[in-house]
Order: structure tokens, then C-alpha cells, then sequence
């Protein structure tokens, strides 16, 4: 069996900063990561074919990716660097099961630091099942990194800073976008923006700059409004959208319909938590942070020792400070393996804590925007697709719902919602925000749906081999 | 609404293009885009049908989460189209 001082799942910034503190004093690491390279999502790399003919265009973010990058480079020789490895089981006795190539193996580690990331919150309303309805992320990695636009006319409709990303980034590839919506009320909230911008100069910049890029295409930024259905036949062709009010509740007799071929929805980021619940975290709730998100010590540190989480599979936070808690984690286990003379690194400690706070002042603010009101899952219909791998509707899971007491496991369990190949990945988020709606309790604890390994879809030829190496 | 997906030009090169047969149709596809991306770019946008309403489903989350965009490539079944590198002479069915 492989070991590991410290093993790290996920490549995006929390992994890699966390790599690379870590190694950067001595420890060997290894990391296991989905993807073909380093970078997770937001810093994810060009596929070999395409080449860059203007990397300036790339932006910011693209600019810190290259300097991580570096860095990385730099602490390579203690790495070990496991691509297209999926983690599908953590288990007592320090151990992780992951299939590679075809194979399941396992590796022992002595800390563990999860980087797991996040998605796009799924949010259920009639025809969000056509095709040309899709994520702002994945929106965003068709153009970015396939370099392939999704569509001529484009509606963004959601909430939040990465809207105003996306639309910069779909302008600059040459889109056409029909409009976006913010669901949110922002026009109420500029002094507090303003306040949390204090400080945070780099947001500020590049929040101005995606904003006028906007306003020169001329594209409508429609506040306090949502898209209430997607039409058409195998396709999207018309977006039906409505002013809310200040619960996101649509204000009847204001629908409008555009002819739009595209639709992207960003709602803000869910957690993805299947990591540090398996590994029986203790995790609390908030829609804000993205649903679950493991309790953590100063130092990232969960309530299971010796397993820290960052980056936004904690809670949702972005690229920034997903570098600086993966440093905070680094130089934590660093400490904990005893390689490190304690007051330098007290010091730094000291100061990235400091930068978190500055970072999470803003963050609180975009959240105050950005947090699900219940208008946005009164959406669906009865014909909804609430549960995509097993087509199952409202309709179906509404009367359960209402009961008193239930829990998100015991409607999995009489209507197999959440059993699919997405592992309730998509349908779990949408289940827990209904029940939490109709005045549910929802458990601290993550009862919503239970996780158990394999958390991802690994082949059986991958399981039944899984003995093999151990 | 076929064929409304493009290439952006702007700003980037691509390398070798080759061929791919999806449902016994050949399309073209570019070094290192995924199968999702060559089907989209030749205006195919359905990848499977849902299994019980069966209705047309394409990509959604676009980074390997939701599972809709699971198509057959080389006999091998729910392979992700939208993480899925294409391949010259790839057999996808959707």
C-alpha cells in the first residue's frame, strides 16, 4: 500500500497552495485529483491542442493560476501527482480507497487535507431539463477552456459576482447575450458593498471592469429577476423571466418571454461535502456557505483529527481565499509533523488569518445578495424534473415533503431520489432547500442524504479489483 | 436550433483536427476538446434520453457532476461527454 505524510484530494488553489506549503518544508505529498492536470475548475488548464495566442487576454485569474503554477513547480520533486484519480471511499485507519487507469488502490496517509471544491446550485424550474440550459460553470468552461460558445443568444439568469465573470468572459468570445438577470437586490446594498470592497482593491478592479465591458455591448443587467421556465422542442428556444419581490417570489402579471437559443444559471455555488461526510466530519448548515460545510478549527482542521478541509468544498469563498486557507492547512500539518521551529510560522499564520478576515468581510456582504430566499424554489411545477438520473417530478415527492418530521433520507428511500449516478449530487441541494422551505427542521448533522462508498461512479471491473494491492 | 454553437477563433490556435462517427455520423473534432464539445460544435446537443419521461438531455453542469451528458464511446457505456477527450476515429452513441 502507497503512504503519505500528507495526501491531498483536489487540485484547484486549496489543494495546490496547500501542496505546496507542505512541501515547500520537507513533507512528502501526495495528491489525487480528478483532473488531468493542476488547477481544479477556476485555474484549469488548456487541454494539449489548443494554444494561447494572447495569454495578457486571459485575465487575472488566469495570471495568479501561472504564478501558483510556479510555485508548484518549484516543490514538484516531493509531489506525487495522481491524475483522473478518483477518491470514491475514506475509510477508519487512515485510509483512502481512488480508481486510476482502471484500477482501484489505496493509499495510507497520515493527514489528509480535502479539497473537494463546488458546483453550480442546481435550482429546479419547468424546462431547466432542455437542452441549452446550463451552468454558469459549465457555461464558463465551454468558453474558456473548450473555446466553443453554447449558443447565439444567451440569457444569464441567477445571482452574485460570477455572473457579471461569466458575461465578461462570454462578450469577449463575441456572444450575444439577451440580458442578465440578478435575482438579488443589489441597488439596496451599495453602501455595504462598497464597505466590504474596502480593502479588497483586486475585486474591486475587476468588478468595475466586467461591469463596463457590460454596459458597452449593451447588455441589460435586470435586477430582481428570475427565469420562471425554458421552452421548446429538444431545445431551448424562448426564456419566460418575471420581476420578484424581496423573497425572490415572482410579482404575477410581469413575465416577459425572450427568444433566447442559451441559458445559463448561476446561483451562486453548492459545497461538495461527500468527502467530509464519509470521513464523518461534523458539519453544520448554511445556504450561504453553500449548504454543509465540516466545522473547522483556526487551522482548517475538521473535528476528525488530522483531516483538514479548504477552498470552497468548505464553503463557498472563492479562488482567494481557497489559496490562503490551503496555506493555513500546509503550514498546520507542517506543525503537526513536527518539521517546523513554531514562531516564524505563528507569524504567518498570524497574517493569512488576517487576510481571510478582510476577504470574508466582502464575502459576507455578496452573501447578504446572494443567499437562496424561498421564492426561488417555488419554481417548480408538478411535472418538474426534481431528481435528473431518475426522472423524478415534484409531483412525486410533494406529498412527502409536507409530512411532518420527515427526513431528506426517508423520501430517498420511497422515491429514489438521489440514488442515481450523480450520487444526489444535483437533486440533494434542491431536496434539503424544499424541506427547509415548508418549515422543516434540517438536521445539523448532514441526514440529508446519507453518503456511502463508491461516492463517485467507478466501474464494478474498478471495485472487484479493489483488493488487489493492499 | 441546430448549429448555433461555434468555435471561438479569438485568441487561441488549435492543433490537429480528425474525425469522430457519432450515432454513424462523422463530425470534426479538434485536438483536446471533449466530446461534448465536437457534438455541440456540429450542432448535436442531445446526449441521451432521460429514462423514464424520456426526454432529450444534453450538458448541463459542463464539469463532470450531473451525469447527463453520459454517451457510449467505443462500446463502453456512461462515459461523461463534457470531460471526455475525443479521439480520431471515436465511435460515441447517444
Amino acid at each position: 500500500m502507497e503512504k503519505a505524510e500528507l495526501a491531498i484530494i483536489g487540485g484547484g488553489p486549496g489543494g495546490i497552495s496547500a501542496a505546496v506549503e507542505a512541501a515547500g518544508s520537507g513533507v512528502n505529498v501526495t495528491i489525487l485529483d480528478e483532473n488531468a492536470r493542476i488547477g481544479g475548475q477556476i485555474f484549469r488548464q488548456l487541454e494539449k491542442g489548443f494554444t494561447l495566442t494572447n495569454p495578457e487576454a486571459m485575465g487575472r485569474d488566469y495570471q495568479k493560476s501561472v504564478d501558483l503554477f510556479r510555485q508548484f513547480k518549484k516543490v514538484a520533486s516531493r509531489i506525487n501527482y495522481l491524475n483522473h484519480a478518483t477518491v470514491w471511499g475514506i475509510f477508519d485507519d487512515h485510509r483512502i480507497a481512488y480508481g486510476r487507469n482502471g484500477k482501484s488502490k489505496t493509499i495510507e496517509y497520515k493527514n489528509l487535507v480535502i479539497a473537494s471544491g463546488a458546483y453550480d446550485r442546481p435550482v429546479p424550474f419547468p424546462g431547466w431539463t432542455l437542452p441549452g440550459v446550463l451552468t454558469a460553470g459549465g457555461a464558463q468552461n465551454l468558453v474558456k477552456n473548450q473555446r466553443i460558445l453554447p449558443g447565439k443568444k444567451i440569457l444569464l439568469a441567477g445571482t452574485g459576482p460570477l455572473q457579471l465573470v461569466v458575461a465578461h468572459q462570454l462578450i469577449q468570445a463575441g456572444a450575444d447575450i439577451a440580458a442578465i438577470l440578478e435575482v438579488g437586490d443589489v441597488k439596496g446594498m451599495w453602501l455595504k458593498l462598497m464597505q466590504g470592497m474596502w480593502g479588497n482593491w483586486g475585486y474591486a478592479g475587476d468588478g468595475l471592469r466586467y461591469v463596463q465591458t457590460i454596459h458597452k455591448a449593451g447588455v441589460p443587467i435586470m435586477q430582481n429577476h428570475i427565469i420562471t421556465r425554458a421552452n421548446g422542442n429538444q431545445h431551448v428556444e424562448e426564456a419566460v423571466i418575471a420581476r420578484v419581490d424581496k423573497d425572490w417570489r415572482v410579482i404575477h402579471g410581469t413575465q416577459k418571454s425572450l427568444k433566447v437559443d442559451t441559458v445559463c444559471l448561476g446561483y451562486g455555488l453548492v459545497t461538495s461535502t461527500e468527502l467530509t461526510r464519509l470521513a464523518q466530519c461534523d458539519h453544520t448548515y448554511d445556504s450561504g456557505l453553500g449548504g454543509y460545510v465540516p466545522v473547522r478549527s483556526e487551522t482548517m482542521e475538521t473535528s476528525q483529527k488530522g483531516i483538514f478541509a479548504v477552498g470552497d468544498g468548505a464553503g463557498v469563498a472563492g479562488s482567494q481565499v481557497a489559496l490562503t486557507e490551503g496555506q493555513i492547512a500546509g503550514i498546520a500539518v507542517v506543525q503537526a509533523l513536527g518539521r517546523a521551529s513554531g514562531a516564524e510560522q505563528k507569524k504567518t499564520l498570524a497574517g493569512l488569518q488576517k487576510k481571510l478576515a478582510r476577504h470574508h468581510r466582502l464575502r459576507q456582504v455578496l452573501d447578504d445578495i446572494s443567499r437562496p430566499r424561498p421564492g426561488l424554489y417555488e419554481l417548480a411545477e408538478d411535472e418538474t424534473i426534481i431528481c435528473r438520473c431518475e426522472d423524478i417530478t415534484f409531483k412525486q415527492i410533494k406529498p412527502l415533503i409536507q409530512k411532518e418530521g420527515i427526513k431528506a433520507k426517508d423520501i430517498k428511500r420511497r422515491t429514489r431520489v438521489g440514488m442515481g449516478s450523480c450520487g444526489g449530487r444535483m437533486c440533494g441541494p434542491i431536496l434539503i432547500e424544499l424541506l427547509r422551505n415548508l418549515g422543516m427542521q434540517v438536521s445539523k448533522q448532514p441526514d440529508g442524504l446519507n453518503v456511502r462508498p463508491p461516492v463517485k461512479p467507478v466501474s464494478l471491473g474498478v471495485l472487484a479489483g479493489a483488493g488487489d494491492n493492499q | 436550433m441546430a448549429g448555433n454553437a461555434h468555435r471561438i477563433e479569438k485568441g487561441v490556435s488549435r492543433g490537429n483536427h480528425f474525425e469522430i462517427i457519432v450515432d454513424g455520423r462523422r463530425i470534426t473534432a479538434y485536438e483536446g476538446e471533449t466530446i461534448g464539445t465536437a457534438m455541440m460544435a456540429a450542432g448535436l446537443y442531445i446526449l441521451r434520453t432521460s429514462t423514464e419521461k424520456k426526454e432529450p438531455r444534453g450538458i448541463f453542469c459542463g464539469i463532470g457532476v450531473c451525469q447527463e451528458c453520459r454517451v457510449t464511446v467505443n462500446g463502453i457505456p456512461n462515459i461523461q461527454a463534457c470531460k471526455t477527450l475525443a479521439t480520431p476515429e471515436c465511435c460515441v452513441e447517444s
